[in-house]
């Protein structure tokens, strides 16, 4: 595998276990057992840290009332980290707009089926495997699509 | 490059032993036409269903509706890529078959499929009750992927739209439309007085499941870059993707996009209607830079006086149509975005995902969360089983006499934002 010149210092956040099991053998990724809200904290703590988001956090067109899974391409702090604003307003907002969409359900999500919880970590990891392709980080993307 | 299209209307669909179109009526052998779609090893089975406007009749989970078109002059076919070669499209002339459809319906990932109502409340959120639908309901064999049976699918209604278009190639349209764009010298010595006017059309592209793809080509690999405004309405672009079915652009929108059909009625009256722009909305933060910068670049370059930016999609997307609407400012260029919102059930959250001063003309498509309740209706092509968990539906959408309510997401094209929708504030 070659892996390009970021790989070193990016690595996959996430709460997927689809994602795990794909990559963890590959790319350093880092798991978090959590709710979509506490994932997205998760997330801004970092980047408070001073790590910057690589990929969107809003993605798959899915809401983030209707989606218990993401997974995040960050890049790690360097020596003299500095804030970096657009990833803190992304996460924000990521943030801001799963609030809304839960306050509709009672802050928790429907019922799915194990079907259902399989079908959205597949789009939840078709997603991150297209960043990943985007970063030059993909090589095995390609075997893996589909989970 | 100029481009005639020929409409073929058609008022009603039967099955019968031959397929053919005789005095509006389109007669289809369903037989054939499912034994050409199980040509395709990744299905197990596929059927025809016919319904019209005002039956008592819901299509769920609906994943394309593509209009049967057929060129009859002129290079190249139709949905180029994919059912003939990547010829250039969008001259000569070609036949539309217009007043009906298909619709392809079947459960990929089951969230992301919509609900078409004939009739009833949840009929005045989509425009494709007004249509005569066939609709092709395929089954996936055992054991294949999601995205293997998605573009199954997606190639069976091509193939099914083609097949149909088809049987208009020697017949004689009802009306004759004609479309022309013209070279950038020529158009500002024809019209030198009129503001340049550009679309800038934002295609989905995500990944796997929710891409869009032009001549074949999957748009996340490309740059922005442009097209023939009369392209698109030879199925340069399709769609391949599972998104929310409110604002899913499907193969029917691009073939008959809105935002185009009004440019091209005020050119040379009010404007000057100079091209399309397509660019993509990739997830990688990195790629949305680039594809707006050159977005931009490109339309500086045309001297745009305005610019029309249309998306698909929402949250992500939002930070593209954001960045394209705001680098397009910065060169001066007047922009007007088209998107829709989810401002939460009672309409009062935050609509957009991004938001910046620079886009101060805004026009909506409605508000995806706005909860509907659809009533049961007598017959249902597909299956409700997934409505509960359809983008929009929730434990316990589907009621146990057999109505729905949930959002208005749910609802194939109901916030289209290309416009191409029923919802209005006036």
């Amino acid at each position: 595998m070659t892996l390009g010149k970021e790989s070193r210092t990016t690595y996959i956040l996430t709460n997927n276990p689809q994602v795990v099991k794909v990559w963890a053998s590959r790319v350093r990724v880092d798991f978090i057992e959590a709710g979509l809200v506490d994932f997205y904290k998760a997330a801004r703590d970092r980047i408070h840290e001073g790590e910057v988001l690589l990929s969107h956090p809003l993605s798959s067109s899915i809401k983030p009332g209707e989606t218990p899974y993401k997974s995040l391409l960050i890049k790690q702090a360097d020596n003299s980290p500095q804030l970096d604003f657009d990833s803190l307003d992304l996460i924000e907002a990521a943030l801001a707009a799963t609030e809304k969409f839960l306050q509709y359900y009672g802050q928790r999500l429907p019922y799915y089926s194990e079907r259902v919880h399989r079908d959205f970590q597949l789009i939840d990891l078709s997603v991150i495997n297209s960043a990943l392709e985007s970063a030059g980080l993909d090589s095995f993307a390609l075997e893996t699509r589909g989970g | 490059m100029k481009l005639q299209l020929g409409y073929i209307d058609i008022s009603g669909v039967e099955f019968a032993d031959k397929s053919e179109i005789k005095n509006g009526i389109l007669y289809v052998n369903e037989k054939e036409i499912v034994a050409e779609v199980l040509q395709d090893e990744h299905l197990k089975a596929a059927r025809l269903e016919i319904t019209k406007p005002g039956e008592s009749c819901r299509i769920t989970p609906v994943k394309d509706v593509i209009q049967p078109r057929c060129k009859v002059e002129g290079p190249g076919g139709v949905f180029p890529g994919w059912m003939h070669k990547v010829d250039t499209v969008g001259s000569g002339k070609t036949h539309v078959l217009r007043g009906v459809n298909v619709v392809t319906a079947g459960k990929i990932v089951g969230f992301q499929e919509g609900i078409i109502d004939m009739t009833g409340p949840g009929a005045d959120y989509t425009p494709f009750s007004q249509f005569n639908n066939l609709v092709l309901v395929v089954e996936p064999k055992e054991g294949i992927h999601p995205h293997q049976y998605e573009k199954a699918a997606r190639l069976a209604g091509l193939k099914v739209a083609t097949m149909l278009g088809e049987l208009s190639r020697e017949l004689k349209a009802d009306e004759t439309e004609e479309f022309e764009t013209l070279g950038i010298k020529e158009g500002i010595e024809k019209y030198p007085d009129l503001p340049r006017v550009g679309y800038v059309m934002m295609l989905q592209s995500q990944g796997l499941l929710h891409d869009t793809y032009v001549y074949g080509v999957d748009m996340k690999q490309s740059l922005t870059t442009m097209i023939m405004p009369t392209e698109t309405m030879d199925g340069a672009i399709i769609s391949g993707n599972c998104v929310s079915a409110c604002d899913k652009n499907t193969t029917f929108h691009h073939l008959n996009n809105p935002v185009i059909a009004e440019l091209f009625k005020e050119h040379g009256k009010t404007l000057n209607f100079v091209g399309v722009i397509i660019t993509n909305e990739n997830v990688y933060l990195a790629d949305k830079m680039r594809s707006s910068d050159w977005t931009a670049k490109l339309a500086e370059f045309l001297q745009l006086d305005g610019a029309i930016v249309s998306q698909e999609g929402f949250g992500n997307p939002d930070t593209d149509l954001i960045m394209n609407c705001k680098k397009l400012e910065e060169r001066g260029i007047k922009t007007v975005i088209i998107t829709d919102e989810y401002a939460g059930q009672d309409g009062k959250s935050q609509s957009l995902a991004d938001a910046d001063a620079a886009a101060d003309a805004v026009v909506t498509g409605g508000n995806a969360n706005m909860v509907v309740k659809l009533p049961a209706l007598e017959r249902v092509i597909g299956s409700t089983e997934f409505v509960n968990v359809i983008a929009g539906g929730h434990d316990g959408s589907l009621q146990a006499d057999g109505s729905i309510e949930g959002e208005l997401q749910m609802i194939t094209g109901a916030t289209n934002e290309m416009g191409f929708n029923k919802l209005s504030a006036r």
